[in-house]
């Protein structure tokens, strides 16, 4: 390694938030087998069938330590995988092979690389990832027939595993306590394998730079977060790789110990503390985080970016994850209605262009105008509140009469599913944003309405000062108003407090992520506090240091 | 002989999940069972027993796909096929 010992830096496709240090080690460089013969027909064939169900039984055993590892998500691939090793499309083409005279190992490599390309010629970008898996089964049958040894048990803590392209199986067997990271020259971020590393939280540097298996063995920084490898890292690299992996550690140790403490106040006040969230991926990061519940789901990820609506059956879906992932924490997930407005590009809904779109037709306006989006959406929240603890927040509420109306719309779709037989939580909470001034100044009338209150801080801010956020030159405003806004959440929670016992008020703004706020807000009476998933820790660090 | 179209709701179209629940619906039937798309190249059809088969069909979101039932058990297939691609397909 020693004239070969030069700094060289590989970009690519960074997986992951970490980085890593190691040993190269490349894959597929493995001990070379004799050519197989071709026996008789039958043998081969025997052989191949038997091969098969081996296959099967250690694909298997590959989903439950996945399922294991990385959840439910990540092992549903090796049910494709069993799937493809049962298809009669792939059988067949192996045992025509055969009777073509190719020894069985070489007829499933065939079969395999066809079976690929034909896959790889569909023109849909996931579908031509399944070629990957098409390879990689049968890889694993080629592997089984020759008695080629499995490369997964001789790893040890500090390897980056090099290859040219990590089927699932492959990554699946790596274990990420032993396995530092990987680089592979080939895949994509929608490969199974990029998911796979993503949810085993193991960094990979994907469609990287080449470079020659030359380097196996030469020692090398991971870096996902910059998409780099750095070979023969130079001193200020390894120094400052390690600064930061004893920062990481340390922050690390010390959001562990705080994820499993209680948010409680020296005096013993206990302040349920939720989390905002915007998309599945975040419920995970927000339950990992010891998040009590999810204290603002927005909705909108499902309707955004796309040409029609999202089906009741596929919000279900989403919901009921959330719902089923936070079952087992004492909070609710509060799953907030479809926030948008003309500002938002929504094609299916053919929105008109408003002059003033924060102001215009958005939040709960634009859900009772088009009743059968809002129904859609009550149904498929209902549904999901029989998989764990739900709540509905209604956004950007002014009146009574619009939580009356959301009510008779939600009654009547409580009574489709009842007659349905289909279930839900009958005592399912409905709480509403309180974003304007006007719902903070009647906020004893809409008490009596709802269950709870949470209090958007940046809309309340904003249509408080009657500023625009993103203007600079009002920044004024956001330093000197907040006395107002802190005056409005006082009437907000006496209103909601007088309403009734049990219902309650939370803050799901930016200011419950201001430690510096975090006093004033409980003594105004805040009974929930819903951050982001990075600031739960910090949040909560505050709230026990308070009297 | 049944038959019913099914537009494709599900985000990226037929792929391998979608795809594997078909075919997993699929085998509990003795009945053949054919699903047909069209498409700008002309119709494309598919074994719905057969996954790798399927998956060809290259079938993506917003595409229909018809489905052709024959043999004894043809009626309960169509309607449990049907509640397949409604309820869990998309």
């Amino acid at each position: 390694m020693s004239s070969s010992a030069k700094h060289a830096l590989y970009r690519g496709i960074g997986i992951g938030e970490s980085a890593v240090y190691g040993k190269l080690r490349f894959l597929g460089s493995k001990k070379s087998t004799p050519a197989p013969q071709f026996r008789d027909r039958q043998t081969e064939e025997r052989d191949f069938r038997d091969t098969l169900d081996r296959a099967r039984a250690e694909t298997e055993a590959l989903r439950k330590r996945t399922l294991a590892s990385a959840g439910a998500e990540a092992a549903a691939i090796f049910e494709i995988h069993e799937m493809l090793l049962s298809d009669p499309d792939f059988i067949d083409l192996v045992i025509s092979g055969i009777s073509k005279g190719l020894p069985a190992a070489v007829a499933v490599s065939e079969a395999g690389e066809s079976l690929a390309a034909m896959f790889e010629s569909i023109d849909d970008e996931y579908l031509s990832a399944r070629a990957a898996d098409m390879r990689d089964i049968a890889s694993r049958v080629r592997a089984i027939l020759l008695g080629e040894s499995d490369y997964s048990e001789s790893g040890d803590s500090s390897d980056i595993i090099v290859a040219r392209d990590l089927t699932p199986a492959e990554t699946a067997k790596l274990d990420p306590d032993r396995v530092a990271g990987f680089v592979t020259f080939a895949g994509s971020v929608n490969s199974h394998t990029a998911i796979l590393a993503r949810a085993m939280d193991i960094p990979a540097l994907i469609r990287a730079e080449e470079f020659s298996s030359d380097l196996n063995g030469a020692p090398a920084i991971l870096d996902a977060r910059t998409s780099t490898l750095s070979v023969f890292p130079t001193p200020e690299e390894m120094s400052d790789f390690a600064d930061e992996l004893r920062r990481r550690d340390a922050e690390k140790s010390r959001l562990r110990t705080l994820a499993s403490l209680p948010a409680v106040t020296k005096s013993g006040k206990k302040i349920a503390l939720y989390a905002n969230i915007g998309s599945l991926p975040e419920a995970e990061a927000a339950y990992k985080s010891g998040a009590e519940g999810i204290g603002l789901f927005r909705s909108e990820f499902l309707f955004i970016g796309r040409e029609d609506l999202p089906s009741e059956e596929e919000q279900f879906r989403a919901y009921r994850e959330a719902a089923r992932l936070f079952a087992d924490r004492p909070g609710p997930v509060v799953i907030r209605t479809l926030d948008i407005g003309a500002d938002k590009v929504l094609p299916a809904l053919h929105l008109g262009i408003e002059d003033n779109p924060a102001l215009g037709s958005r939040g709960i306006r634009l859900c009772l105008a088009h009743p059968e989006l809002f129904r859609a959406q009550l149904r498929a929240i209902l549904r999901a509140s029989a998989f764990g603890k739900t709540a509905i927040m209604l956004p950007m509420i002014s009146t009574a009469s619009e939580i009356a109306a959301t009510r008779k719309l939600l009654s009547e779709e409580k009574n489709r599913l009842r007659f349905e037989e289909v279930a839900f939580d009958e005592s399912i909470e409905l709480g509403i944003m309180i974003e304007t001034p006007a719902a903070a100044i009647m906020a004893r009338e809409l008490g009596r309405e709802c269950d709870f209150f949470s209090v958007g801080t940046n809309d309340l801010f904003q249509y408080t000062l009657a500023a625009d956020r993103q203007n600079q030159s009002l920044s004024y405003l956001y330093t000197e108003g907040g006395e107002a806004v802190m005056r409005l959440i006082r009437m907000a929670a006496d209103g909601i407090h007088a309403s009734g016992d049990g219902k309650w008020l939370g803050i799901c703004g930016e200011m419950a992520a201001d430690t510096a706020l975090t006093e004033q807000l409980i003594s105004l009476g805040a009974d929930e506090l819903s951050v982001s998933p990075p600031y739960i820790a910090r949040v909560k660090e505050r709230i026990r240091e308070i009297d | 002989m049944q038959s019913f179209n099914h537009t494709l709701n599900c985000v990226g179209g037929l792929h391998a999940r979608p795809a594997g629940v078909i075919v997993n619906a699929a085998k509990q039937f003795s009945s053949d069972i054919l699903i047909r798309k069209l498409s700008a190249e002309g119709a494309k059809e598919a074994d719905a027993k057969r996954l790798i088969s399927l998956m060809s069909l290259g079938a993506r979101k917003g595409e229909t796909i018809t489905f052709y039932i024959n043999g004894p058990d043809e009626a309960a297939a169509a309607e449990k096929l049907l509640a397949v691609c409604r309820e869990t397909v998309g």
